[in-house]
């Protein structure tokens, strides 16, 4: 498909077929011949199809191909002229997404502790698949108040502070969670999986800032240079996953209900107002909800291994969580789309949330600086925080990247690290890992990713998000 | 940590007919069997391999599975999806299936199964998100000659 460039960092896909409106890609010279090499294109064409779409389809400079919408895709769609809701525009991992926190301590104060906080945070947060890793058992009752309460379920229980939940996108807690639309099944595979990383590209990474490019933002934020910092990257594991299996298989049945046209059937989807519409927005957002707490939980138990290793209390080491945001979902919002404002369901695949200064959903602290945002590297290189932008609201409903995008296959990746003693590589550049499985490690080496530092820079040139400081990695824990 | 690493990698296929699939971000398996049946059994094996790093060993309990679908495509996705349940959530990994019946029907096909196996040994590599429609496909390709592909999103 013939893409028009329109600047340094913007393709525009036009309008063709069944496309009710243009495509646009956020991309330099470089990544465009990346984004070529796969269906993207094709699937950013395809998402453009759909009944109730606005403004453009849209793909940021890591989109590759998913299922149905590409990772890195914005979509939004008006309920009013009949926009439709679809769980492959959100992901299996429903509120997938990233928290940092920030210590007051610098990078030098924690080296020489590295390798017993690493040990230490192995121990409490459970990471890998499988059973035996469990810590958290929770009843019906419990998984019951997880998914309606999110985060605030965690901090009742005495996992965080209150100041906690003001510093999560929307409190930590989605309105209009409902846990009858969540099925037996997804129950089961969420019951133990609370304060659990994961596996694949889910980790815990400590690291610290090593380069700030606004200095007058950082000191907001409480990045300065040095400053040791805390990543989790995770979601709503289990119950997500089956959240979104069961709202496919409705959605692929009744589609045809309403006289859909897919040109892939992964784009299977419903009206917003529609009975299978509302049922997968209720059980959305509990299982957005249950990401939320999942989330707390772990920084809770980070702020725990602080105080373990450092003996001291985690309030004096600081341990303030900056942000936490989503990367994976679909959420109503008011936007302005040719000069009207309009609620519109804005679907993030791999893609995140950046509203900008002044937006009234960000909490006091943030509100003249613009909302902080996260994109994760690999783990070997570094990691960017951004801040959301004006210019960033206006063309891409609020949105920018979420991370690099593998450039190898887990298999390729596999294959090109046999016989290497990678936690002995990793040691010599002073990151000390901590894994579950050698083959997780082997699939997520840095050179399986993309260099994310390219990606970011054009997200900052595009104006749909602003460079703020960059991590390195010091520690990584992995599934 | 294990440093080992998966079996299954540079081209051994440890399971007879099922090999490994290339894919970007995800896993996937191809399998091949001369007939239906057989195909379903080893996808089941191919599944618990790409979830375990290796294959699935042996064992005395026995558990059965019942799944109905559409068509094959679907009843594929199905069953893999159940089989991934047991290991995930119950802790049962299938190191044999046998038999396997299919049964053509007025609501579709119906697919009966019994499982012969138990806890693994060794934790799995991964976490298998979903069994996807993606380049799922479940075709015979000349007679006597079936193929089917499953991608899993991790």
């Amino acid at each position: 498909m013939k893409l028009e460039r329109l600047d340094d960092h913007r393709w525009r896909l036009p309008r063709q077929g069944r496309m009710r409106v243009d495509g646009l890609i956020f991309a330099d010279d470089r990544l465009i011949r990346d984004i070529q090499g796969d269906p993207s294109v094709e699937q950013v064409a395809n998402v453009a199809t759909l009944p109730g779409i606005v403004g453009h389809s849209i793909g940021m400079p890591d989109i590759h191909w998913g299922y149905g919408f590409p990772i890195g895709g914005v979509a939004a769609f008006d309920p009013e002229e009949g926009g439709i809701i679809s769980p492959g525009g959100v992901g299996y991992d429903i509120n997938c997404g990233v928290r940092l926190h920030r210590s007051n301590l610098q990078v030098e104060e924690v080296r020489p502790h590295l390798a017993r906080l690493m040990d230490d945070l192995f121990q409490r947060i459970p990471a890998g698949v499988g059973r035996g890793y469990r810590k958290f058992v929770l009843s019906d009752a419990d998984v019951r108040e997880v998914l309606v309460k999110g985060a605030a379920w965690a901090v009742e229980i005495g996992h965080g502070r209150p100041q906690d939940l003001e510093r999560i996108e929307d409190g930590g807690t989605l309105a209009g969670a409902d846990p009858d639309q969540v099925s037996r099944r997804a129950v089961q595979r969420g019951r133990d999986q609370v304060g659990t990383v994961g596996s694949g590209n889910h980790f815990i990474e400590v690291g610290w800032v090593d380069q700030v490019f606004d200095p007058e933002a950082a000191e907001l934020l409480g990045l300065t240079r040095g400053t040791v910092t805390i990543f989790v990257h995770s979601g709503s594991r289990g119950l997500g996953y089956q959240v979104c299996d069961d709202a496919l298989e409705v959605m692929m049945t009744a589609v045809g209900k309403y006289g859909i046209d897919l040109p892939d059937k992964q784009l299977a989807c419903v009206p917003v107002r529609s009975p299978e519409g509302e049922d997968y927005i209720g059980a959305m957002r509990a299982a957005a909800n249950y990401a939320f707490a999942n989330r707390q939980v772990m920084g809770h138990r980070i702020r725990e291994a602080f105080a373990a290793v450092f003996d001291a209390p985690e309030e004096t080491l600081g341990m303030e969580l900056v942000y936490d945001v989503a990367h994976n979902n679909a959420k109503l919002e008011r936007h302005a789309v040719d000069g009207r404002e309009r609620d519109l369901w804005v679907h993030r695949k791999g893609a995140t949330r950046a509203f900008p200064p002044g937006h009234p959903d960000l909490p006091e602290a943030y509100r003249e600086l613009g909302q902080p945002v996260f994109i994760p590297g690999d783990m070997g290189r570094y990691s960017f925080v951004l801040l959301g932008t004006p210019g960033g609201y206006a063309e891409t409903f609020g949105s920018t990247c979420h991370g690099a995008g593998r450039r190898k296959s887990r298999r390729q990746s596999k294959r090109d690290t046999r016989g290497r003693d990678l936690k002995r590589e990793f040691a010599e550049q002073g990151i000390e890992v901590r894994a579950s499985s050698g083959a997780t490690v082997a699939e997520e080496v840095p050179e399986a990713y993309k260099d994310v530092a390219e990606v970011v820079e054009v997200v900052h040139r595009a104006g749909i998000g602003r460079k703020v400081a960059r991590l390195r990695p010091l520690g990584v824990l992995k599934g | 940590m294990d440093s080992s690493l998966d079996a299954g990698t540079d081209g051994e296929t440890p399971i007879e007919g099922v090999e490994a699939l290339d894919h970007t971000a995800d896993v996937g398996i191809r399998v091949m069997a001369d007939a239906l049946p057989e195909l379903y059994r080893r996808a089941a094996l191919g599944a618990l391999w790409m979830a375990l790093g290796v294959p699935p060993d042996p064992g005395e309990e026995v558990r059965t599975l019942e799944v109905t679908a559409g068509d094959h495509p679907d009843l594929m996705r199905r069953w893999l999806r159940e089989v991934l349940f047991l290991q995930e959530v119950e802790g049962f990994v299938a190191g044999s299936v046998d038999p396997l019946d299919l049964t053509p029907g007025p609501s579709g096909i119906g697919l009966v199964a019994t499982l012969r196996g138990g806890p693994s040994p060794r934790h799995p590599v991964r976490e298998i998100k979903g069994v996807t429609w993606h380049g799922l496909q479940v075709e015979e390709r000349r007679p006597g000659e079936w193929f089917a592909q499953v991608i899993f999103d991790v």
